[in-house]
């Protein structure tokens, strides 16, 4: 097991170099210089300033310099200042937004398996039924219908037909819990309606297979009440492929907290991205590439080694 | 077929060599009932985009569409109308027909996403059969570089490279092949590693052939249906995904009509209340064209691809 874990973050950081080279060619590509991009809008600047300026940022230095400075800035934690905020560090910004959007997505994710979950076993018990036709209606919709299509009308009718509006801003949870909770379940329904497709389906596969296992035929006939069965036998039997498929969605998770911040104007991560974007503030977006890429590679890395945890048959050699 | 084993009969030679395949094909999507949902969805959909705005060839127009309205005419004295039958589902802040707006968004939103498809399984499909069937410090290195790629969030990934390049239609879809061509790349290179243990392929090597002919002429025919399956749902990602790029504000640039940029146009805060079908309208074309992919895509996955069916 030790020895696996070893080996996978091994590769893990071979991968989150390989993230780290691409965020940083991806800028390399972009037309002018970092500090065009800045100067666009400060008036006149004389050829001069301009090589002053640039020998200051270090950017009239040869690719691959640039390159080994930034790696070895990034080694010691240091991912330089953001180009905007001339006096913020790129990291600093990353953990101040980060609580928002890890909230975010914590409760989505509860919320997406709190439907997904009893939809999807259901859906098998009962294969097609009434509620299995209902539940992978709901499944191929989810998937279909845009998720910020999905928030704006959430936004708008639940304001309209409920009076319930997301307030401008989110309260931290350790001091005001209720209306933290209150900013913070309409975004987090918007994400996990749509998460709960992928994960509704792939429970109602899973356990349609494992009905069929001899075992639970076993425990069935031994006289187990069959609620018990369910979630004893069948539901901790299928708990694997569920797993995989959560940290699967992970990427696109964060690629819809994007989307999602926007609507309900939460200043997350999903929101830093969306503007540093927006302003071109290179050292930025390749901070939170970098930052978003090594987060994924974890959470894969977990999952990975969950299933041990989840399902003692699995061991690592 | 059939006839030959209603008589009890084996079916002839004939019959065997030559299935139509689009007959097969139509038979079978009449086992899957959704399929065939799906399949009727996707028909609406695609003659809206074939001929709704109409075909001009050189700026002339020699087939008239069935859209009522010039897409981009501002007619601001009858802004925020809702639906009558005049203009059928309303007009939008500027007054444009959001039905014209509709069917002409049709057109470049398919686009986009078979394009993109197109393209990125292509690309996929070729890295995924060079890395699976070469093997060794190709595969070590290519295969971790597109880890790397699919580490970075889609969203994240695209927009990054929308802001480097210049938003336009086929920026767009060169942008989305690199979110398609990694996962492609990796569905591909597993069914390679099965396939090319398979006997044929040992027989095929034995005979003689280059390994380039065992490659495109044994192993790739046998990758057809899980490539197909993928390409299917992946253009209803891809059209998601351009949807969601342009309500950001990155898509297509005006003036085409795209399906995502009037549901951004629409969904300003106050325009939805006031005018919600300037919102909806786009909104469900979007989920109806997806749906009809996504219905399509697994009832081929049910009858091409069996061994998929668990990733559903």
């Amino acid at each position: 097991m030790m020895q696996y874990v070893v080996r996978r973050l091994l590769l893990g950081v071979v991968i989150i170099s390989l993230v780290a080279l691409i965020s940083f060619l991806m800028i390399q590509a972009a037309p002018g210089d970092t500090l065009l991009a800045r100067l666009a809008q400060g008036g006149r600047v004389t050829p001069a300033e301009l090589e002053e300026k640039r020998a200051q940022l270090g950017i009239d230095r040869p690719i691959f310099v640039q390159f080994g400075d930034w790696v070895g800035g990034l080694l010691r934690g240091d991912l330089g200042n953001s180009l905007i905020f001339e006096d913020r560090s790129v990291t600093g910004r990353i953990v101040d937004t980060l609580p928002k959007t890890l909230e975010l997505v914590i409760l989505s994710t509860i919320l997406s398996l709190l439907i997904a979950i009893p939809i999807g076993v259901l859906s098998a018990v009962k294969q097609d039924g009434v509620f299995d036709f209902f539940g992978r209606m709901f499944a191929i919709l989810g998937l279909a219908i845009p998720n910020f299509f999905l928030g704006i009308v959430v936004v708008v009718y639940f304001g309209i037909w409920f009076g319930i509006s997301p307030p401008a801003t989110q309260p931290s949870i350790f001091t005001d819990p209720y209306d933290n909770l209150k900013a913070y379940v309409l975004p987090s329904l918007v994400l996990g309606v749509s998460m709960s497709a992928v994960t509704m389906r792939m429970t109602r596969a899973t356990v349609l297979e494992v009905l069929r296992q001899d075992f639970v035929r076993t425990a069935r006939a031994k006289g187990l009440r069959s609620q018990a069965v369910l979630i004893r036998h069948v539901l901790r039997n299928s708990l694997v492929p569920i797993v995989t498929v959560l940290g699967n969605q992970f990427a696109f998770l964060i690629g819809g907290t994007v989307v999602v911040e926007q609507i309900f104007g939460i200043r997350g991560l999903g929101d830093l991205i969306f503007t540093s974007i927006n302003s071109r503030d290179y050292t930025q977006i390749m901070g939170n590439t970098l930052f978003v890429g090594t987060a994924v590679v974890l959470v894969n890395l977990l999952v990975d080694v969950s299933y041990a945890w989840i399902d003692p048959r699995i061991r690592y050699a | 077929m059939a006839k030959a084993a209603e008589l009890g009969v084996l079916p002839t030679w004939e019959e065997y060599r030559r299935p139509n395949p689009v007959l097969t094909a139509l038979g079978l999507l009449r086992q899957k009932p959704l399929g065939l949902l799906g399949f009727a969805l996707l028909l609406v959909v695609v003659f809206c985009a074939v001929f709704g705005p109409g075909i001009s060839i050189g700026g002339t127009e020699i087939l008239p569409g069935f859209d009522r309205y010039d897409p981009n005419r501002a007619d601001v004295l009858n802004k925020e109308k809702s639906p009558t039958m005049d203009h059928i589902f309303g007009t939008d802040s500027l007054g444009r027909d959001v039905y014209s707006r509709i069917i002409h968004g049709s057109r470049p939103s398919l686009q986009v996403g078979i394009y993109a498809t197109l393209l990125g399984t292509l690309v996929g499909t070729a890295i995924g059969l060079f890395t699976g069937y070469v093997g060794g410090w190709w595969d070590m290195i290519i295969q971790r570089l597109m880890d790397g790629v699919m580490a970075i969030p889609p969203l994240v990934l695209l927009l990054s490279l929308v802001s480097i390049t210049s938003p336009s239609l086929r920026n767009i879809v060169l942008i989305l092949v690199v979110f398609i061509a990694p996962s492609t790349s990796r569905v591909v290179r597993g069914a390679v590693l099965t396939t090319k243990e398979s006997q044929f392929i040992e027989a095929a090597r034995a005979m003689g052939s280059t390994p380039l002919r065992v490659a495109l002429r044994h192993v790739l025919p046998n990758l057809f249906a899980p490539i197909m399956v993928l390409a299917t749902i992946t253009i209803g990602g891809a059209i998601l995904v351009e949807a969601s790029l342009s309500f950001l504000g990155l898509g297509v640039p005006p003036p085409t009509p795209t399906w995502g940029s009037m549901l951004s146009r629409g969904t300003g805060a106050s325009s939805i209340e006031r005018a919600p079908w300037i919102a909806l309208a786009p909104g469900i074309a979007i989920t109806v064209t997806v749906v009809g992919f996504n219905l399509v895509g697994d009832a081929l996955r049910d009858i091409l691809d069996p061994r998929l069916r668990k990733t559903g």
